[in-house]
């Protein structure tokens, strides 16, 4: 997925379609906004969420092995077997993971896999008014990896060796200072 | 380690997905694994969903939604809402087009193929959910069961509520009578006193007021002569209403002044979110009743700018093509709030960050992203921003980045030669003799003595000649010409006049008025100029709802008529054009159907001009002075005002009122102190009859008498076909429809005769009542075909809302395929998907076969679009037809012979800095020439040193979202903003608590510190500080220096049956701990119990300014009575109070 942050204009739409299509529970959230501004009074809103890493640091504390990852990259969470023990939502160096209070599972972005399976986008990409937010395949020639291809990209905390798979265009430094 | 992955489209463990959700499990232990049931096989596709293209009510904006029903445990529940691809706001992006968002689906695309296409959709209209399942949602009708606002109430049967709101009825807890509206239906009463034919009677009847009014206008007919013509005129109609044992009085409403019109006048329906069809509906309910006073939100809204629009074109709501525009001024308008809304301002946004576009926004609040540097935040002083534009016009006429050949042609004709359809008076001769009876009239041939048509004149080469007879005229002159009466006067060309404006001041003065420095301002009129004619102002109501707002408007607009951008790609627009939808095959709209005539001032004298009442006209013969009003008038004004409604019951002028009904409106907490209105609502003398239609009880409908319970826009509410506002993206036709997603959650009330179910609602209500009354319109003989067309001379029956809004989709939908628009073999696929998912398809028969799939094509895609390229003709101009008048004025001679109604000097005809001040002057203090006392002048910096506005974004909307729990989550409850420099002088940071003091009171709110508002200026995120939601919880946040009797006449608590609230009960268990999580479980389960998300926060308005030169009224901008929400100076006071603020919830 790539954000684009100056396209992003903090109107909140991709988090309630989140919370709206993945039933998230209130005050909980899979995806979030954080909001920043400038000395000069710039504002700057970076939309944040799984990043759905290639090295992901949450796959192996897992006790049940409830979370994985899929051949296609995807990091997701077999409610079936997760015992809500939170080892997962700790080792998570994004904050991205948390227990929903209503299943008592790990829960965090699933990139709406459901959604994919039906040849769809997320819902955070297609409620977003600006095209700030851009998915797909990234060993496809798409939107997505040209830009990727042609363009600098930063990716957030890439000192944890998590591998992280969401690309950011003009993503402040102060962010991964 | 994880390898390289290749490409796959799609398989993944069934498991995985997140669709999955537990039983619920109250008190459970959490190391218990929890069980699993399926929610449903495919959510998207399976069985028991469904889809529905409608549009949504989240903002005002009406772009597309597409809702997904999904039937759980055997009960519908709109499970999720998207955007709708066909709608330009919404644009569609598929998986392989997911940038540059700036078109929607061909509207030929079946629409299973749309299916897989998604349009994007703001926060608020995804969280539409939560506005259907509000547990404080009334759902049968109620009566107060004590004194008005004691917040007792009680149900009572449909039945009984339409009794009594016909023919009266007795509040049996206190003892009171209320009246019926029966008593003032003067239609009704005419016929059954047994006049065969009322109408004629009324008709009659006006007939004779209208040559009472032009005796009295007559300057030769003497007062004694006025009052024997009155005299007779009232013998004559005695006698003739006598005879039928009726008296003048059961008629008119004041019988010395009979141009008030009749006694239906006392009848007022205003209300605050409106659409159609709500709005074509509920007008045509008044005009049937033959009241004048059909009224809406607007003064609390856009109404300064509409009137500041209206005086330059003629015409309201106009704004930028922004996607064909290359440098836009965005000022007084919220980024992610006005049109096209936080949806479609989408594409303004990106065009803006892929370096098509810049934008100059021009606002106290800095725009949420500078896209790249394209988007300028300019930080201005609120009210001032006629003295920027003034000042960019200078920079444009010095530098010659001016449209000189479109300025010069003096006449349509002149125009059109250069392919433009409208003209400017720039080059029109105006008097501009001081103290001269024809001070700021155009100069005429008449005038001159050298023609007799009243044609103005303009100055081309040597002589001075009519408009129409050059096709070039002199830009700039001062003269003296001699009139056919001898005198001599001083004439200018209008351009002259507002050359000098313009010039009034330097750059640099202008710059110090306004705060923006000389070097922007330049850089703004640079990149205006070259840019030109793509180069367009947006602007709405930041700039405009002050007291001084039209003049403002017109400036900035003066901008664009300097370069010529009016009516065409990239420059200014009007609204898309519609389809016919009110009146094609079928006669739906408010006249033409056997209502009586009406006449009259409305209550507020918008539209109006008092010089022409009768009332003057008496004391000008009685050589009194007719100033002061006891109100303004405000013949500029196109449409409605909150203030002048209640200011107009409370002073019964210019007549008193009888019966309001109020529908989906909250003006008390809505306007700049808008408290005093509950001053006036809680008076049973100055309004004997309050009817309120709504989904919940606010801090408005807690004086009701009677409740009607409303439906939302995803059951019956508000549908219909809605305009798209101005701008509109350019496109030539473009409407959104809206038809249930689900069926109504309020009582079902009975079935109409043809068996079908009618639910409590604001449609079935004014069926019932009109029924009752046997107004023209209702029941058998309801609808009538349109003339010419194929149901001429048929009359259909009005039972229900059915009957009504299929009607409005047939009229919709055989018009669009009449224009070409829809294809002449509809496509069954299309027809059998709305007739599969929809539920208004159950109702499909009351039409002919072929009206339904016409209105199928259209409700199968949430609306009628056409393309952008397909809206502009070659030279680029605009296809719909001109708004206005199609001469746009730099001087509008009309304007300049209006008198302030309270002081009775003339207007300024032409845009200018005007500073804000009071209608009238206060005490001995400096005044303006045609308006007050300037507010600095009553109101020192040094006492008063910052100003409160509010703000307004893609989160909530004015008061009513604060039901939309999942934006709640993100911003729970707001706070004031502050500038870090003004912060330096008060000593407080983020999370102390102040006081925002105002002339009017304080309110108490935590501060946020932040470097993205202007010095000087405070902001309050707007949509908070509830205190009355069906339940009432008393608000501690703000204090009155007057007023604060209303305050303290709150209840403690409510009493309300449990039977008629939460519609919410119903659903399964575990739809409500998704909607409703951690909210006290009495909210949802029973639906009264007090949520604090739903009563928290504050709101600016009860402590914004009123104007005492007005008895303390809200202070309104001068021509339009708009709600002047943003010239408010205050000052902020440290409390010493700290209120934790998570860093997270800092965001608005």
């Amino acid at each position: 997925m790539l954000m684009d942050v100056e396209k992003c204009y903090g109107c909140m739409a991709c988090v309630v379609a989140c919370s709206a299509e993945n039933n998230v529970p209130l005050d909980f959230f899979r995806t979030w906004i954080e909001h920043l501004e400038k000395p000069d009074g710039t504002r700057i809103f970076i939309p944040k969420q799984c990043n759905h890493c290639d090295d992901p640091p949450c796959v192996p504390p897992c006790p049940t092995k409830a979370t994985f990852i899929t051949q296609d990259g995807l990091v997701l969470v077999n409610d079936n077997l997760c015992i809500g023990c939170g080892a997962c939502v700790k080792a998570c160096p994004y904050g991205a993971r948390f227990i929903n209070p209503v299943k008592g599972v790990a829960d965090k972005c699933t990139f709406c896999s459901h959604r994919l399976a039906e040849g769809l986008l997320p819902a955070c990409v297609e409620a977003c008014p600006t095209g700030a937010r851009v998915f797909g395949p990234l060993t496809e020639d798409n939107e997505l990896t040209r830009i990727i291809n042609s363009r600098p990209t930063q990716v957030l905390k890439p000192e944890t060796g998590a591998k992280p798979m969401i690309f950011y265009l003009d993503l402040p430094s102060e962010v991964n200072r | 380690m994880v390898s390289r992955r290749t490409a796959v489209k799609g398989v993944l463990a069934a498991a995985s997905t997140g669709v999955f959700l537990a039983g619920y499990w109250g008190t459970v232990e959490k190391t218990i694994r929890p069980t699993t049931q399926l929610y449903s096989p495919d959510r998207l596709r399976g069985a028991g969903v469904r889809y529905v293209y409608s549009s949504c009510l989240g903002c005002n904006v009406r772009c597309g939604i597409r809702v997904r029903v999904a039937t759980v445990d055997g009960v519908e529940v709109v499970e999720r809402i998207e955007g709708n691809p066909y709608h330009p706001y919404n644009r569609a992006i598929s998986p392989d087009h997911q940038l540059n968002r700036f078109s929607e689906l061909t509207y030929q695309t079946p629409v299973t193929d749309s299916l897989t296409v998604t349009g994007t959709l703001c926060a608020r209209g995804q969280d539409g959910i939560h506005y259907v399942y509000d547990p404080y949602r009334i759902t049968r009708p109620l009566k107060r069961a004590g004194p008005r606002g004691s917040g007792k109430w009680k149900e009572i049967s449909w039945e009984q509520l339409v009794k009594e709101v016909v023919d009266g009825g007795v509040i049996e807890e206190t003892g009171e009578r209320l009246p019926g509206i029966r008593q003032i239906f003067v239609y009704g009463l005419l016929r059954d006193a047994g006049f065969d034919n009322p109408s004629d009677i009324l008709s009659s009847l006006k007939k004779d007021v209208d040559e009472l009014v032009a005796k009295a206008a007559d300057k030769k007919v003497t007062k004694e002569e006025f009052e024997a013509l009155l005299t007779s005129f009232k013998e004559k109609w005695s006698k003739i209403l006598g005879e039928k044992g009726l008296r003048l009085e059961d008629v008119l409403i004041d019988p010395e002044n009979p141009d008030l019109g009749t006694k239906a006048n006392m009848l007022v329906y205003m209300r605050g979110r409106g659409q159609d069809n709500a709005d074509t509906f509920t007008n045509r309910f008044i005009k049937a009743f033959g009241s004048v006073n059909w009224m809406r939100h607007t003064s609390a809204c856009q109404l300064a700018f509409y009137t500041g629009n209206y005086l330059w074109s003629g015409y309201y709501d106009i704004n930028p093509d922004f996607m064909g525009s290359k440098v836009i001024f965005m000022a007084g308008a919220a980024m992610g709030r006005i049109h096209p809304g936080a949806t479609g301002q989408g594409a303004l946004i990106e065009k803006a960050a892929e370096n098509g576009l810049k934008i100059y926004y021009i606002n106290p609040l800095a725009p949420r992203t500078a896209a790249r540097k394209n988007i300028v935040w300019v930080p201005v002083k609120p009210g001032t921003d006629a003295a920027w534009a003034l000042a960019v016009a200078q920079l444009l006429i010095k530098n010659g980045w001016i449209n000189m050949a479109f300025l010069e042609a003096p006449s349509k004709k002149a125009a059109e030669k250069l392919g433009y359809p409208y003209h400017s008076n720039a080059t029109w001769l105006v008097v501009m003799e001081e103290n001269h009876s024809l001070y700021g009239s155009h100069l005429t041939d008449t005038m001159l003595g050298i023609g007799g048509d009243n044609k103005p004149l303009v100055k081309a080469g040597e002589e001075i000649i009519p408009y129409d007879s050059v096709d070039r005229a002199d830009l700039e002159f001062t003269g003296k010409v001699k009139l056919a009466s001898g005198e001599e006067v001083t004439v200018k060309t209008v351009f002259t006049v507002f050359k000098e404006t313009v010039f009034s001041k330097t750059v640099e003065e202008w710059s110090r008025i306004c705060g923006i420095p000389v070097q922007t301002i330049q850089e703004m009129a640079r990149d205006f100029g070259e840019a030109a004619p793509r180069a367009a102002t947006y602007i709405h109501r930041g700039v405009a709802q002050h007291p001084n707002g039209e003049y403002t408007v017109w400036a900035i607009r003066s901008l664009d008529i300097l370069v010529g951008n009016f009516h065409r790609m990239g420059g200014l627009l009007a609204r898309p054009s519609l389809t016919s939808y009110n009146s094609y095959l079928y006669n739906l709209s408010a006249s033409g159907f056997g209502e009586p005539i009406s006449w009259g001032p409305p209550i507020d004298r918008h539209r109006a001009e008092y010089e022409k009442t009768i009332m003057y006209y008496r004391k000008v013969k009685s050589d009194e002075n007719p100033y002061p009003a006891k109100r303004p008038w405000y013949p500029f004004s196109p449409e409605e005002s909150y203030t002048e409604l209640f200011a107009g019951i409370d002073l019964a002028y210019p007549y008193p009122i009888m019966a309001l009904i109020l529908y989906f409106a909250n003006p008390v907490l809505s306007a700049n102190k808008g408290l005093k209105f509950a001053e006036v609502l809680r008076d049973t003398k100055k309004l004997p009859l309050f009817i309120g239609i709504t989904t919940t009880i606010n801090e408005t409908y807690l004086y009701a008498d009677y409740l009607v319970p409303d439906t939302t826009y995803l059951e019956t509410g508000t549908n219909g076909v809605q305009f798209l506002y101005s701008g509109g993206m350019g496109r030539y036709i473009a409407e959104a429809w809206r038809s249930p997603a689900i069926m109504p959650l309020t009582q079902r009330i009975n079935d109409s005769p043809d068996g079908k179910p009618r639910y409590a609602s604001m449609w079935e209500f004014f069926i019932d009542v009109g029924k009752a009354l046997k107004a023209p319109g209702f029941g058998e003989k309801g609808i009538p075909g349109v003339k010419d067309k194929k149901y001429d001379g048929k009359w259909f029956p009005l039972h229900s809302f059915w009957d009504y809004i299929l009607r409005v989709f047939a009229n919709g939908g055989t018009s669009a395929k009449d224009r070409g628009i829809l294809p002449k073999e509809i496509p069954v696929e299309d027809v059998r998907f709305v007739e599969q998912n929809y539920p208004i398809a159950k109702f499909k028969d009351i039409l002919p076969e072929d009206e339904w799939q016409a209105a199928a094509y259209c409700l199968a895609r949430g609306g009628v679009f056409t393309r952008y390229e397909d809206s502009f003709n070659e030279k680029g101009f605009s296809k719909r037809s001109v708004p206005g008048t199609g001469v746009l004025l730099l001087w509008n001679e009309k304007l300049a012979k209006t008198r302030n109604s309270i002081t009775g000097k003339k207007f300024w005809g032409g845009p200018a800095y005007v500073e804000p001040a009071t209608y009238a002057p206060v005490g001995g203090l400096k005044s303006l020439s045609f308006a007050g006392t300037p507010l600095e002048e009553l109101y020192p910096q040094s006492q008063y040193p910052l100003k409160l506005v509010f703000e307004s974004g893609p989160l909530y909307t004015k008061h009513r979202s604060g039901n939309y729990y999942w934006i709640k989550s993100i911003l729970p409850e707001n706070f004031v903003l502050v500038n870090r420099a003004d912060v330096a002088m008060l000593g407080v940071k983020t999370g102390d608590v102040v006081l925002v003091e105002s002339p009017e009171g304080s309110i108490e709110a935590p501060v946020v510190v932040t470097a993205s508002i202007a010095k000087g200026v405070v902001a309050v995120p707007y949509g908070m500080g509830r205190w009355a939601e069906t339940l009432v919880v008393k608000p501690s946040y703000f204090t009155l220096k007057n007023g604060g009797e209303i305050a303290a006449t709150l209840p403690d608590k409510v009493e309300i049956p449990e039977t008629a609230v939460n519609p919410v009960k119903h659903l399964p268990p575990i739809a409500k701990k998704i909607l409703f999580t951690h909210r006290p479980a009495e909210y949802f389960e029973k639906g009264l119990a007090v949520d604090e998300w739903r009563f928290n926060g504050v709101s600016p308005n009860p402590v914004e300014l009123g104007d005492p030169s007005l008895d303390n009224w809200p202070m309104l901008s001068w021509l339009g009575s708009g709600q002047s929400y943003y010239s408010n100076p205050v000052k902020v006071v440290k409390t010493g109070r700290v209120r934790g603020i998570q860093p997270h919830r800092v965001v608005w």
